[in-house]
């Protein structure tokens, strides 16, 4: 009953969102109000209708309706209330209709709060969310399902048959039976980081379609001035923020969960959430040399164009690991029909840039290599760069297949070897923008703020060299440079650290000369009223720290593998703080949960013969689902973390098997993520209107300047 | 429209189109770098798929050299040593062809008589040496497409 009245919001919700799309199109062709009106109108019905739906299957989650196929793919009688709510985003049906809410709302949000300032952009906002709304609304209301016997009365009984399964797809279809328990949700999903994970990629992922509505509704419409760029800006940061908080969570529950001692694999999936991120934080930057020098107009729309496209692919790819075989790809109607939208909106795209090229000249020219025009543009090459490379990475299995005959994939090395030194170069546009200056550089103003930076980056660089311990340990699989390019990666981080410390000094003592602040206070309202520009410095801060986490386990992660009966121990040592010993004291066996078992072992640590404390690594088996799972023991440092797995074990705990790994420096990958995050919420964070007006003046200037008001 | 097309500089000191070809120029050796990054990257870490009878048939050609290659685990003695973490199995194909692996690493949970494999690792003629074993078993869940995945590493 509640899985009917749910089928009929989703039915409703498709119909009217395709109304929504035809009415705001006509509307305004026809320049008839009351047709924007009813779309508008819609819009926000869509968003009612969704809410409802969501609620409903949420609903049937929690009270366990295996009668509903979803609910019993995803749950089981044992699971805590918590997790079956969480179970919406556990399946694919479930996102789907997750994503297609996130839409709605995001939809009704840019409506509502642009109908007074974007009148003109607002029906083909409308038209863009609402069909890309409708797309989803497709897949999971069983429309494609209708399809089935045209095609099979066609003579094309295997596309028929794809299509009638589509039916199955609806988050709300019922069995014709009731099951008696459910699956549940698969163990590794049964985390936090899993739980606010997807919510997080999605958000981004749904985010960033406003922006690209606003672009093609200026584009349509010729509006391609400073609006539609200034009413996405926060749009773009908001849908940026969520898309990284989602990689970074990510990273950490592979780190934390998995088990396999590491937070990145370059695997489609990730790869999936981070292409969308490259090209959009091209956009994020490239976008700021339309808004203060009218130029790289075209580029941008394509940007945001291939970011759409890419947000789309990944929602899909995220779901559906596809890429891993073409085989896999045609095994469901969910694969051609997507790949068919992205085509089909990619087309239309570029199609509607060509016939607006002469509204997108760029109102001036690059005036010199050195100047922060050039710098964006070398960041954005690379970010385009990186992207690409990914891109190449992740549909090889499929390339070598259809051109070569003979499947074969690339794995992390490839990624590792080519994004690498890209990774580097990005790091020095980085720490460079902040000190060029818009249109040209005065070679002399440039090498007077270039002097610390550098010193300080040759310092690092030098003294790394000299280190002679390093030398062992610093391992790039595949070449013979082994330290260079590890010095040379940490001289240019701190390159950018002192770049960065140097603009807030500078800035802050501006302040203080002109306002005649404190120390302190300067540096407090230098930051207040220049969120935008500081912000971002904060963010650049979170990516050296990141990047410091990134390279220190790249280049010096230590593992080892042993078999210790009770008793035994092993040693590890660690590049930065001296040898671990690792002892086995025994099994341990626990109950975490109803339906949890642990087997945990025992090991004492000590490092340099100072007890250090004891780890437990272990394996959850989880009864329902017959699995087990690893659960990695660490002891954390800024140093370095120490992670150990249980492997396995022989007669009863006899004996077991470890794997250990010293990952040093990681926690400044997750501290540089915090710090990332709150310089990109401090960047949306809205200011108010009067100290708008200062910040307008500040930034007009290029500088921090006075403002004595 | 568009009759008007001139390039705009309102107050830039420089001709545009030498600097307009400068820059082209510097992108156009950006983007040959990193296509010929992409080339050699792609060629020195490719791992081909092989069956068992294609690995035979390649022979000195695919040795030494990082493949992929799948099969079943055959009914014959799965042997693991846990002290030294060494385990040996073989795999068959459809055909029946049989190839003999060795493993130095902890034995996983699912390594059993027919489970699927995807071995990564070298071939040298007469044993492959798998630096990691993938295998696949059937599962419950919907998103693995029914599949469930254990992937084991090697010592390095």
């Amino acid at each position: 009953m509640a899985a009917d009245l749910g089928y009929v919001a989703l039915l409703l919700a498709f119909v009217l969102s395709v109304f929504a799309a035809l009415a705001a199109w006509w509307g305004e062709r026809r320049r008839t109000i009351e047709l924007v009106f009813s779309a508008r109108n819609s819009v926000l019905a869509v968003a009612g209708l969704l809410t409802l739906a969501v609620l409903i299957e949420l609903f049937l989650l929690l009270s366990g309706d295996f009668r509903v196929m979803y609910v019993a793919q995803v749950t089981n009688r044992a699971m805590p209330a918590f997790f079956k709510l969480t179970a919406l985003w556990g399946g694919q049906a479930g996102s789907l209709l997750f994503w297609s809410w996130l839409m709605a709302l995001f939809a009704a949000a840019a409506v509502l709060g642009g109908w007074q300032r974007t009148r003109l952009l607002i029906p083909k906002v409308i038209v863009v969310t609402q069909l890309t709304l409708a797309f989803f609304l497709s897949l999971i209301s069983g429309i494609w399902a209708l399809l089935a016997s045209p095609l099979e009365a066609l003579g094309m009984p295997a596309s028929a048959a794809l299509m009638s399964e589509m039916e199955t797809l609806t988050p709300f279809y019922q069995l014709k039976f009731t099951p008696v328990d459910g699956n549940g949700l698969n163990p590794l999903l049964r985390h936090w980081g899993m739980i606010i994970h997807p919510p997080l990629l999605y958000l981004g992922f749904v985010g960033f379609v406003i922006p690209f509505a606003f672009a093609v509704a200026a584009l349509s419409t010729r509006q391609t001035g400073d609006l539609w760029i200034r009413v996405i800006r926060r749009w773009t940061l908001v849908a940026w923020l969520f898309l990284s908080m989602g990689l970074l969570v990510g990273m950490w529950w592979a780190y934390g969960v998995l088990g396999w001692g590491g937070y990145w694999g370059w695997d489609p999936v990730e790869n999936a959430a981070l292409m969308p991120w490259l090209t959009g934080t091209a956009f994020l930057h490239s976008v700021i040399i339309q808004e203060r020098r009218g130029m790289f107009k075209v580029w941008n729309m394509v940007l945001i164009m291939v970011t759409y496209g890419l947000v789309i692919f990944g929602t899909f790819l995220t779901r559906s690991g596809v890429v891993s075989s073409v085989h896999a790809f045609a095994q469901s109607g969910v694969g051609p029909l997507f790949l068919g939208f992205v085509a089909a909106t990619f087309v239309a795209s570029v199609l509607l840039l060509f016939t607006r090229l002469d509204s997108l000249r760029s109102e001036n020219a690059l005036d010199s290599w050195v100047s922060r025009e050039a710098v964006f543009l070398l960041n954005n090459v690379l970010f385009l760069a990186i992207f690409f490379v990914t891109f190449w990475g992740t549909i090889f299995p499929v390339i070598s297949e259809l051109l070569a005959g003979q499947k074969a994939i690339v794995g992390p090395p490839f990624f590792n070897q080519v994004n690498g030194p890209l990774f580097g170069l990005l790091v020095l546009t980085m720490g460079i923008a902040p000190l060029m200056p818009w249109r040209r550089a005065s070679p002399g103003k440039l090498a007077r703020l270039l002097v610390w930076p550098v010193l300080a980056g040759l310092a690092t660089t030098l003294g790394l060299l000299a280190v002679p311990t390093l030398r062992q340990f610093a391992i790039l699989p595949g070449t013979s440079l082994r330290i260079v390019p590890v010095t040379a990666f940490y001289g240019l981080l701190v390159f950018t650290l002192v770049v960065i410390g140097q603009e807030f000094w500078r800035g802050t003592r501006t302040r203080r000369r002109a306002v005649g602040e404190a120390y302190w206070t300067a540096l407090v309202n230098l930051v207040r009223y220049n969120r935008r520009r500081y912000g971002g410095y904060l963010v650049h801060l979170g990516v050296v720290l990141i990047a410091l986490g990134v390279i220190g386990t790249q280049f010096f992660k230590v593992e080892t593998q042993r078999n210790l009966a009770r008793g035994e121990s092993f040693t590890i040592t660690s590049p930065l703080t001296g040898t671990y010993t690792v002892t086995y004291e025994g099994l341990s066996a626990s109950i975490v949960a109803e339906d949890v078992r642990r087997t945990a072992a025992v090991l004492k640590i000590t490092r340099e013969g100072q007890f250090v404390g004891l780890l437990q690594p272990g394996q959850d088996f989880f009864i329902a689902q017959e699995q087990a799972m690893t659960t990695p023991a660490m002891h954390h440092s800024l140093a370095e973390d120490l992670y150990i797995i249980l492997a396995g074990w022989e007669d009863g705990g006899v004996t077991a098997t470890f794997k250990a790994y010293v990952e040093p420096l990681i926690n400044w990958l997750w501290i540089g993520g915090l710090v990332f995050i709150l310089g990109t919420a401090m960047a949306v964070w809205p200011t108010p209107v009067e100290e708008r007006r200062i910040a307008v003046a500040t930034s007009a200037s290029g500088r921090v300047v006075t403002a004595r008001s | 429209m568009g009759e008007e097309v001139i390039d705009e500089m309102p107050c830039s000191s420089r001709p545009a189109g030498r600097n307009r070809l400068k820059f082209l120029l510097g992108g156009g050796v950006i983007a040959l770098a990193v296509i010929y990054l992409i080339f050699t990257a792609t060629q020195s870490t490719a791992a081909y798929f092989f069956t068992i009878s294609e690995l035979y048939a390649r022979g000195e050609v695919a040795y030494d050299r990082y493949v992929r290659v799948s099969g079943k685990v055959t009914h014959a003695a799965i042997q693991f040593d846990p002290r030294a973490l060494m385990l040996r199995f073989q795999i068959a194909d459809e055909s029946g062809q049989t190839l003999p692996v060795v493993f130095h690493g902890p034995k996983p949970d699912q390594l059993r008589p027919d489970a699927e494999t995807i071995l990564e690792g070298k071939f040298n003629g007469k044993v492959f040496t798998a630096q990691t074993i993938l295998l696949k078993c059937p599962s419950k869940y919907e998103e693995e497409k029914g599949i469930v995945e254990e992937k084991v590493e090697a010592v390095r």
